[in-house]
């Protein structure tokens, strides 16, 4: 008596196609790719929300000088044909965000506000396979001054 | 023959729909934070001197919060606010007499459910999706 089973007593085996197709489906969602968004290197404050100091409502009028919209993406996307699959494959971490940061401050008295932080993650499916997977999160702000600027406008 | 050509337009079209994107998108903004938050380990005084972690800034809790954003129409169209967000951190802060939030780091990664739901339920075209959002920090007081 043997102890394998064969592909054929497999296949007789009733529901076991759908449930193979259900396991297939359930792993390739299974593995991670998150994304994290922080500012810990930066040695300036990245201010979030309407309160911009410590024990204190005070606004100071600042005058902004350009926007940012910075993204840290990861993401895995697969196309091609019947002879050829190409994937992306595309992992950024969360130090993008201080490179971006300190690229953008020409001015050590420069203010940087985020006004929103985003998140995304989507799987794009074609039946039960699952070719792109897409995780980013970022920010989306400007880099203001407290005095004013010839071509920026007042917040 | 007329129900060869309905049977093979239907086929189609169910084939057409299957193939799309489950997933969704959150947006924070903070609007009803009483206290400042950084997402840097520095924040400003009233002076507008800055205060950095270690020196003038002396952290006195951690603050986590787990929130799932839910989305539809190929996550497109968001279903989540995020003031619980702004709640649970006012309510961290004083709960620590703290001062302020720096180091915030937010993690996101897709739902499990997204896969799940892409296989059987794809036929549809409004398929729930979600992201899984951890959001931390370090809640600080002056030295």
């Amino acid at each position: 008596m043997s102890n394998t089973i064969s592909l054929n007593e497999i296949k007789k085996m009733p529901m076991m196609g759908p449930l193979l197709l259900f396991i297939v489906a359930l792993l390739s969602g299974c593995s991670s790719l998150s994304t994290t968004t922080t500012a810990k290197n930066m040695t300036r404050p990245v201010m979030l929300g309407p309160i911009q100091h410590v024990k204190s409502n005070k606004k100071t009028p600042l005058y902004k000088k350009m926007d940012f919209d910075i993204t840290v993406e990861n993401s895995i996307v697969t196309s091609g044909g019947q002879y050829q699959q190409t994937t992306y494959v595309t992992e950024e971490s969360a130090e993008k965000i201080d490179a971006e940061l300190m690229r953008k401050l020409d001015s050590p008295k420069d203010k940087i506000v985020v006004e929103t932080l985003f998140v995304k993650s989507a799987r794009a499916c074609f039946l039960v396979f699952c070719n792109s997977r897409v995780d980013y999160s970022g920010i989306e702000g400007g880099i203001y001054s407290t005095t004013p600027v010839s071509t920026g406008s007042s917040k | 023959m007329k129900k060869i050509y309905l049977s093979f337009i239907l086929v189609t079209i169910m084939i057409s729909l299957s193939a799309c994107t489950v997933g969704a998108r959150g947006h924070l903004n903070f609007a009803d934070a009483k206290y400042p938050i950084s997402l840097s380990p520095a924040l400003y005084d009233q002076n507008d001197n800055v205060l950095l972690k270690g020196k003038q800034l002396n952290v006195v809790g951690k603050f986590k919060y787990e929130k799932r954003f839910w989305g539809i129409t190929y996550a497109w169209i968001r279903m989540s606010g995020s003031k619980d967000v702004d709640e649970a951190i006012n309510d961290a802060i004083a709960k620590k007499q703290g001062v302020g939030l720096i180091n915030l780091a937010i993690t996101t990664d897709g739902c499990v459910s997204n896969s799940i739901m892409t296989f059987p339920f794809s036929i549809l075209p409004v398929i729930p999706g979600c992201t899984d959002t951890i959001i931390e920090g370090d809640i600080v007081s002056m030295k």
